[in-house]
């Protein structure tokens, strides 16, 4: 099974500041990668390059096999959801409306949208929950129902690798577990795999499978949860003291930070 | 002396042709004529309706006796005010659904700012005819001109002539005047604030009404569009103007219009100014070149002398 | 369903509004006399007025409107900006400087070259040149954008006020130019307008869908497929060949561009699928409100057209601007 995501020394730069030095990065098939670093360490950058929305970066990255160079704009949009931090459109959209724009790379000819179409948009709206929004405008809903559309957008592109920036981080801790649940439990189900840029550890060790961590443009580790989050790699990419605990209800590690 | 002769020559020769250039088309009563843009306009049989679209024309039609004739004035043509007739509107843009129910043989308008209309006109097919006089000169070879369009080449002729002799009467007595006894003249035009001010020199008729009537036009060295351009307040108190013309817009508006120039400050040292020679000029005399342009000169004589 | 009988009504009113619009000014004329006009029926000097004046006018109005408001729809999505417009990427500006620089021309060094075809050609370089301006690295940032149009055109403003100093007798042509007029509109005018409109039309028609999804933002775009400088480049270069021709025919008419894609959002929704020919209806009857206005308020005196859109535009678009605040905080 080819690997969906392969990065080997991706650098960028914007105009004279390098921001990207030489990252590589593995996603495996059906896995959540979770990448983790401080703020202006390269994480965002490092999504917009994989998406296509960054251009000039030199490197060697396939997304399922192909040379990202070699995959057109909508051919990319067909294998890559992107669900950004924040989106605001500056007009006014209906909920249905914004899922439909997942459709777009799959539109064919003077590209209007068929049944099959419809159908996706609204099985999509439907799994994150939002269907009973579809006729009201974007602006109107609440943080977590918001990231719920974008999600629902995201699926109805079908593409096979989700990436997913920040998704939770402006989100109620309540809102933060149901929208990231949803998003797991349909990556898991769909089989899809996914990188999702988390600002908290601990949310990061809930969702992913494996870990990344990233600091100054760099990797400097990646693995499982339980061999990667150490204090001494916490120390190295955010600098600070910490002990590692075991989280009394889910098993899994969990972080506690001290001066 | 032999100067001033011989321009009159060339200018009489000027007159003459066209004189004969439009004997000749009468004989085959339909005339070409070349307006004042160029364009070659041809004249079937004199009209009987016609519609002034620029105040400038007017008074050729009244000084010819054609009133009777014209059918359409814009809104801003002193004619309308003493005379019935229907009003078309602005100069600029045209009326022209205005202009075609009126049913005109020929529509006269000046060129300058008025010219894009005249691409209008032609586009639906109404005879036009731009006058564009600028100069004592034009003034009368387009009274021969418009008496030949409207079939009264004689009184054309006449006319012209009559106005010829009259202005150069008045001129003659100028020439025997040294370049001293002429007084130093300004032609003072404010556009707003008093030091926005605009005078004309070479090119002007204004300038040689100026010069008929025994005056120095302190801007007659300089030019501009039409003979008109800004000046600064400097360049008035370079001069010393002994007189001051400045005009006036409506009947009333004479002690305002002198009352601009005589209370900036400036301009209170200079010869006019202090000797009460600024005189106001009804503005209807300036606009202008047309026949009116007898009565300017008549009056310029009186106030420099 | 509301929708579209709204819009239903709104073509009706189009048509027939229009042609009763025709029949004011200074001739009259009764529905009925129209008719019999149009169907050839009628004929002298009433009759011809109307075939060769007022009937072309009309649609030249018509055309007019319906493009600039179809352009300015399609720059507001794919610029991400509400306050875009066909002018404010600099067309105003160089179109005027175009047509000063004619006048200018013939009358300092005689050489005669026609007003239009100059406003277009500084039309297009004006439009050329904000957009060159403004690309940084083959992208093009939107505030970036907005920014070059705005400093083009007082760039091309200030040539203008140059020139005009040098040419002082024909301030007033210019005058009217700057604040528009459709005096003078021929048929020939009409054929010239209706490829271009229907064509701009067409285009956006097909990427309409695309121009949305650029409205929500120009990164994301990019993640559903759409290729945003492209669609960018065949915008600007559509809207700019549109608002070049609707320049040189009738000078610069504002407002249209900006407003009426408003207001059929606000009546319709950002996403209707009616947005599109209801922007062009409403476009085109607004302006031909407008030149009704301008034939007939001072008989037979005409206002430029430019000034009544403006008098016209600002308080209907308050009004529904305030009437859809009541209703969402209400």
């Amino acid at each position: 099974m080819v690997e969906p995501i392969q990065i080997e020394g991706l650098h960028f730069s914007y105009g004279k500041e390098e921001v990207l030095r030489g990252i590589d990065l593995h996603l495996k098939n059906g896995e959540v990668l979770g990448v983790l670093g401080p703020n202006g360490s390269g994480k965002s950058t490092l999504m917009s390059v994989i998406c296509g929305i960054r251009k000039n970066w030199s490197g060697k990255i396939s997304v399922m096999g192909d040379n990202l160079r070699d995959l057109s704009t909508k051919k990319l949009a067909r294998i890559v959801s992107y669900i950004p931090q924040s989106f605001e459109p500056s007009f006014d959209l209906k909920v249905e409306t914004i899922v439909s724009f997942g459709r777009n790379p799959h539109l064919k000819g003077l590209g209007n949208m068929t049944n099959e179409d419809y159908r996706i948009i609204e099985e999509s709206m439907r799994l994150t929950e939002v269907y009973e929004f579809r006729d009201r405008p974007f602006s109107t809903l609440s943080g977590g129902e918001k990231q719920r559309v974008i999600i629902a957008k995201a699926l109805a592109q079908e593409g096979k690798i989700l990436l997913m920036d920040e998704f939770t981080t402006h989100l109620d801790p309540g809102h933060a577990r149901r929208v990231g649940k949803i998003a797991t439990d349909l990556v898991r189900a769909k089989g899809l795999s996914a990188i999702a840029i988390f600002h908290d550890i601990n949310q990061a060790v809930e969702i992913s499978d494996r870990l990344l961590f990233i600091n100054n443009g760099r990797a400097l580790a990646s693995g499982k949860v339980w061999d990667i989050v150490t204090p001494e790699i916490i120390s190295l990419v955010y600098g600070l003291k910490s002990r590692i605990m075991e989280n009394p209800i889910s098993g899994l590690p969990l972080v506690v930070f001290y001066d | 002396m032999v100067k001033f002769l011989a321009k009159e020559v060339s200018v009489l020769k000027r007159a003459l042709t066209v004189v004969l250039i439009v004997l000749f088309a009468a004989l085959s009563a339909a005339i070409d004529i070349v307006d004042d843009l160029g364009r070659l306009v041809t004249i079937n049989e004199p009209p009987e309706r016609v519609v002034v679209a620029s105040p400038a024309i007017t008074k050729y039609l009244e000084v010819l006796d054609l009133s009777s004739r014209i059918v359409g004035v814009t809104d801003w043509d002193p004619f309308a005010l003493s005379n019935e007739v229907e009003k078309i509107g602005n100069l600029v843009p045209l009326n022209l659904e205005k202009i075609v129910s009126l049913s005109p043989d020929l529509v006269m308008i000046s060129g300058g700012f008025q010219e894009a209309e005249v691409e209008k006109l032609e586009n639906i097919g109404v005879n036009t005819y731009v006058m564009n006089p600028n100069s004592f000169e034009d003034i009368y070879r387009n009274l021969v001109v418009v008496g030949n369009i409207f079939g009264v080449p004689e009184r054309g002729k006449a006319s012209a002539d009559d106005f010829r002799e009259e202005v150069l009467a008045i001129a003659k007595d100028s020439h025997k005047l040294s370049q001293d006894e002429k007084p130093r003249v300004i032609y003072i035009m404010i556009a707003g604030e008093v030091s926005d001010i605009w005078t004309c020199g070479t090119g002007s008729f204004v300038n040689q009404a100026i010069a008929f009537a025994g005056g120095a036009n302190v801007a007659a060295p300089y030019s501009g569009n039409n003979g008109w351009f800004p000046v600064s307040p400097e360049f008035v108190l370079n001069s010393q103007p002994e007189i001051i013309l400045v005009p006036y817009y409506y009947e009333g508006g004479q002690e305002e219009a002198v009352n601009m120039i005589v209370s900036y400050k400036p301009f209170e040292d200079l010869p006019a100014v202090k000797n009460d020679r600024v005189y106001p000029l009804y503005d209807g005399l300036t606009a202008y070149a047309n026949p009116n342009f007898v009565n300017l000169v008549k009056t310029l004589k009186e106030f420099f002398f | 369903m509301k929708r579209t009988v709204l819009f239903v009504l709104l073509s009706t009113a189009s048509i027939l509004g229009m042609l009763w619009f025709s029949s004011f000014g200074t001739i009259s004329y009764s529905l009925g006399e129209i008719f019999e006009i149009l169907i050839g029926k009628s004929s002298g000097t009433a009759s011809s007025i109307y075939l060769n004046l007022r009937l072309p006018r009309l649609l030249v109005a018509f055309l007019i409107g319906s493009g600039l408001a179809v352009g300015g729809n399609g720059l507001q999505l794919t610029l991400k900006n509400p306050l875009a417009d066909p002018y404010i990427i600099g067309i105003s500006a160089g179109a005027s400087f175009g047509a000063v620089l004619s006048l200018f021309l013939r009358e300092v060094s005689r050489v005669d070259l026609n007003m239009n075809s100059l406003a277009f050609a500084f039309a297009l370089f004006s439009s050329f040149l904000t957009y060159t301006i403004s690309r940084r690295g083959g992208r093009i940032p939107i505030t970036t954008l907005v920014l070059s149009g705005v400093i083009v055109s007082f760039l091309f403003n200030a040539a203008v006020t140059f020139l005009v100093v040098f040419a002082w007798r024909n301030v007033i042509t210019l005058h009217f130019w700057s604040l528009g007029s459709l005096s003078g509109a021929t048929w020939n005018d009409v054929f010239k307008l209706t490829p271009v409109i229907f064509a701009q039309y067409g285009i956006f028609a097909v990427v309409h869908r695309k121009m949305v999804i650029m409205a929500a933002g120009e990164e994301h775009a990019v993640t559903v497929g759409v290729r945003p400088e492209l669609l960018k480049f065949l915008v600007f270069f559509t809207v700019s060949i549109v608002s070049a021709v609707a320049v040189s025919t009738a000078g610069l008419i504002g407002f249209v561009g900006l407003v009426i894609p408003h207001m059929i959002r606000l009546a319709f929704g950002a996403d209707s699928k009616l947005n599109l020919p209801a922007t062009a209806l409403l476009g085109g009857l607004f302006l031909v409100i407008c030149d009704t206005f301008a034939r007939t308020l001072f008989q037979p005196t005409e206002l430029p057209i430019g000034a009544v859109t403006a008098l016209v535009g600002a308080p209907v678009f308050i009004f529904l601007l305030r009437s859809k605040e009541v209703a969402k905080d209400g």
